[in-house]
This record gives C-alpha cells, structure tokens and sequence, in this order.
C-alpha cells in the first residue's frame, strides 16, 4: 500500500490567513524561473536550501536523507512552479514541498526499520525447528547514548524521539519560527491544535532533556 | 481561568501568543503558583535549548547536484513537450501547406484528367481514305423508296440492326440507359438535329430552325460522300428500311446571328450525320454525328428523337483535339442541361440531377 502523500496534495499554502497577499523577496527569481529561467531557479536553490535541509533533518533526523529530501522537494518545487500563484511567499510553499516529503521519507524509514526488526526479532523456522535469533544489537540503549552527547546532541536526539505529529510543529515553530498560522496552513491544522501540538511537544522535548540531562 | 488550563498556556504565554486578558490572569497566577513557575521556567529553557540546536550546513555539491536534477527533468519535460506541442508553430503552417497543395493538386487532376477519361470512352474507328474512297457512294444513306413507301419498319429488325450497327461502347451503354426517359411522341427531323447543342445559351439559334430545316432537306437528297466503312455497312444491311441518311448539312448563316452562332455552324458544317435508329413509322430516332478528327472518326453527336420528330437525349461536341466540348441533354426538344468542357476543366451549365450518371456507366 502506498502511503505516501503528494507533496502539493491538499496544502493550502497558497493562501495566508490573513487574506493579504505577502510581500515576497522571491518573487521577481520566481517569476524568471515560471519562464524557464533556470539560473533563476539556481539562486533560489542557493538561497533557500540550508533552511529547508535544516527543516527536513529535523524532521528526519538523518542528513544524507535530508539531503535528498531536500534536493527532491526542490525538483519538485521546479516542475510545478507553473502552479504557485503567489499567494503566499515562496519560501512558505517550499517548506510545504519539504514537509511533506520529509514526511513522507519518515514513514517510508520507519516501515523499512519496523520490517527489518520484525524479521529479525522473529523465530526463524529451520529444519530443526523454531530458533530465536539473538537481539540485533547490544548497543547502549537510546538514553544511554543520550547520556554521552553534548547537549545539542541530546537535544537532537529529543526532538528526533518525538513522534513525528509533535516534531514538526515543534521544528517549524521552534527552529523556523513560524507563526501558528503558518504552521496551521503548513500542515492543515486548526490553530487550537497547532498550539495544543506545540505545547505537548514541548513538554515531551522537556521531560526528555531533563532525564537526560538531569535538571534544566 | 484554572490552574490546568493555566499549566497550558504556558507554551503560547511564552510565544506571546496570548490575548491581553489570557496574558493578565496568567501573569496574576503565576504570583501564587510555584508550579506554574517552575513548569514556565522548565519550558522557557527547553525552548532556550531547541532554540540553540546549531543550524547543519548543506554539502558543497547540493546546489549543483540539486540543479542538475532539474536540468535533467526540464529537459526531458521539453523534449515530450517538442515532441507534442513545441512543433506546432513549425508543422502547423508545414501540414496547411501541404494540405493546400494537395487539395489544389486534386483539384487539377480532376478538372483535367475527366474530359480525357470521356475523351477515352468516345468510339472511334480509324478513317482510311482509301477505304472511304473504294467506298461506293453512300446509296444506303440515300432515302429508301420501299421504306418511304411502307412508312414503317418492325420494331425487332431495328433493334438487331441498332445491335449490329452501333459499337457497345461506354458510351453506347449510356445510350441504352438514356432509352428509359423516352417516352412516345411527334416526328421532326434533321432540322432539330442540326440546332446547335448548347441552344439554351444561344436563342438566337431558334428562330433559324427553319432555314435549316430548308437547307438540311436539300442536303438530304445529296450523296454522301465520305460515308465511313461502318457506317456504310450499317447502311448497307438497313438498305431495305432505312429511308434516309443525312451526311452533311450546311448551315445558312444569317448576317443577324452572332460570330459565336457562326462559328458553331461553322464546326458542324463538316459533321457526317448517319441515321442509326428509325422509329416504326420510319422517323428516325438515333442519328449519330460524325467528324474527322486527326484522322480519326470521331462521333461528333447522338441525337434521339421521339416518333413525331422531337428530339431527346445527348448531344456532343468535340474539339479537334477530339476532346469534348459541349454536351446536352434534351428532354422532347428542350434543353435539359448543357455543359462545356474547356482544356482547363469544366463549366457546367444547366440542371439536372441525373448529369453523369449515365457517363459513369
């Protein structure tokens, strides 16, 4: 089953809350890349492409996959420019684009690591009957390893623990400084729920740093 | 407001995010509530701490490898695009050309190639001269005493002759076809055969029916001088019956008429008329026109006439080059419809729905 999400689908980043239009920096290196300019496209690769890897590694907690989220989200951004109408700024449409692939990256990782685990964990059948493997890894286990990160690395590693529903609206609001209204728009929310997510978050990220990190 | 729901504002207390009046009653808790305090100053740091997560630099080759992605597809999109829809500005005017070429080539063909296709279809005979002059004067085309004294012949013995006589061509065929729009009526003759076929578009030619009648019926009774072989064994075995054959006709041009009228005359002055059919009472009902033409016989006209001399049926004209010119169709007298063929193509003139029909069979 396919459960990943179109990138465009059903985003309502076109529009702000507010009704106004904002004023774009981007729009005039939009409007060459509509018409094929592709060194117009270059700058705004350049210009936008650390904020949105910063935004597909939170959210993945992986670089290399980030990486290519990132460079995805913004083939795909070229292929439908056609279609943003400008209604909001570029760069909220791009963090929409990758949102929704970093989303959908994550679940395609976490099906690959939950069959993997399944397949290993389970009693595999031989011609001696049902052998138990052995656990997979005798690695010090997640808080262990927080226990031995500086604290950034913790804090990464906080966030990353988060389920996904909680980390993005902690990493566009915290990381991105989104407003609740672009948060809202993102990710197709009501603003009561952004800000009950955000909260619960938060208060996850807390309790986690403070049994890793003892108090805060 | 509750301390829980207190405890919960607390993270949009801290993005500002909260009415004046929230701001006001949390603040007013918060003087009371050590576990807001604490929970607030938890939060603040927490968010202090993710604030403070050190932004990861993208590769050095992301922008180049993120662009040649996008080349890559820009330029597969382009080529389907090309391939679909760019080339239209190209082949568009390329395909109206083409297409107007063509229709206008057809065009051509068809106006051409028709009158050579019916020029094809005309029976024809090699004229020998020698043969013409071994020839006997045409006695069979001279009126027949015991037909003109019977004043009628059987039906049976005028259509073996017709059979043997008239070469099944095409064009014959249609001939036969025709047969099936005549209907009886009332003898005139060669006057009316030798009216020009497009009479419709001359009236001028009507009133000199007359003189012509006058001018044909001296012609009659001179012999046939250059009578065909087929035409002369046709003569030869409706010796018995046939009463008359007209060979030539002169017409009398009267200085009223037209250069165009002169000039018509002019081309049919040379015309061999033969009686091919005769009706029982000895009218004759098919009599054939023919012309040299480049050395070839050439059948200039056929005319068809009811039993009371009125003419039907088809009547044509040829170039020298032997091509058709002029064709008419009479209905009792009247012109059905009249055509012209020019080198070029074809004016047609004239009605009828029933116009070619018979020259496809």
């Amino acid at each position: 089953m396919n459960n990943e999400t179109n990138p465009l689908a059903g985003l309502s980043y076109n529009k702000e809350v507010t009704g106004i239009p904002p004023a774009d920096d981007d729009a005039g290196l939009v409007t060459r890349s509509r018409q094929g300019d592709l060194d117009a496209f270059e700058q705004l690769v350049t210009k936008h492409q650390k904020k949105m890897l910063n935004i597909a590694y939170r959210l993945i907690g992986d670089y290399d996959e980030a990486c290519e989220v990132v460079q995805d989200a913004f083939v795909s951004a070229h292929r439908n420019i056609k279609t943003f109408r400008g209604d909001s700024k570029f760069t909220t449409w791009l963090t929409a684009i990758t949102v929704n692939l970093s989303k959908n990256r994550l679940k395609q990782l976490i099906s690959r690591q939950g069959h993997e685990a399944y397949s290993l964990d389970d009693p595999v059948e031989t011609n001696d009957g049902k052998v138990t493997i052995d656990p997979l890894s005798k690695d010090p286990s997640v808080l262990d390893r927080l226990e031995r990160s500086d604290v950034q690395s913790r804090v990464q590693n906080c966030i990353k623990a988060l389920d996904p529903a909680f980390r993005e609206v902690l990493v566009l609001r915290d990381l991105q400084e989104l407003s609740y209204e672009e948060i809202g728009n993102l990710l197709k929310l009501h603003g009561g729920t952004v800000k009950s997510r955000l909260f619960r978050a938060r208060e996850m990220v807390k309790d986690c740093l403070k049994r890793v990190m003892g108090e805060l | 407001m509750k301390h829980h729901v207190i405890r919960h504002k607390l993270s949009e207390y801290i993005d500002g995010s909260v009415t004046a009046g929230e701001k006001a009653e949390i603040e007013e808790h918060l003087q009371t509530c050590t576990v807001c305090i604490d929970a607030l100053r938890e939060l603040k740091k927490t968010v202090e701490y993710i604030k403070a997560v050190d932004e990861v630099e993208p590769p050095a080759w992301m922008t180049q490898k993120t662009m040649a992605k996008v080349r890559v597809e820009a330029a597969q999109k382009q080529g389907f695009f090309h391939r679909l829809f760019l080339p239209l500005h190209v082949k568009l005017p390329i395909q109206a050309v083409a297409v107007l070429f063509l229709a206008a080539t057809a065009f051509y063909i068809y106006r051409n190639i028709q009158p050579t296709a019916k020029f094809g279809e005309i029976p024809t005979e090699q004229f020998s001269p020698e043969k013409k002059a071994a020839v006997p004067a045409p006695r069979s085309l001279e009126p027949s005493p015991a037909v003109n004294a019977k004043g009628e012949l059987s039906k049976a013995k005028d259509s073996s002759l017709r059979s043997k006589q008239v070469p099944q061509t095409p064009e014959y065929k249609a001939l036969d076809m025709r047969q099936e729009y005549e209907s009886p009526p009332a003898p005139i003759l060669e006057g009316k055969a030798a009216a020009p076929a497009p009479a419709p578009a001359k009236p001028a030619e009507q009133p000199a029916q007359a003189k012509k009648e006058a001018a044909l019926d001296k012609h009659a009774a001179a012999p046939h001088t250059a009578a065909p072989a087929m035409i002369q064994n046709q003569a030869e075995s409706a010796a018995g019956s046939s009463q008359q054959a007209e060979s030539k006709h002169e017409s009398l041009a009267p200085e009223q008429e037209t250069k165009g009228l002169l000039d018509r005359r002019e081309e049919r002055s040379n015309f061999e008329k033969v009686i091919i059919d005769r009706h029982p009472n000895g009218k004759p009902k098919l009599i054939a026109s023919y012309k040299i033409i480049n050395s070839h016989k050439v059948q200039i006209a056929e005319e068809r006439f009811n039993k009371d001399g009125k003419r039907h049926g088809i009547q044509k004209e040829y170039y020298d080059s032997g091509q058709v010119k002029t064709e008419a169709q009479y209905g009792y007298g009247k012109l059905d419809w009249y055509m012209e063929f020019y080198p070029d193509g074809v004016k047609r003139i004239g009605k009828t729905d029933y116009d070619w029909f018979w020259l496809k069979n």
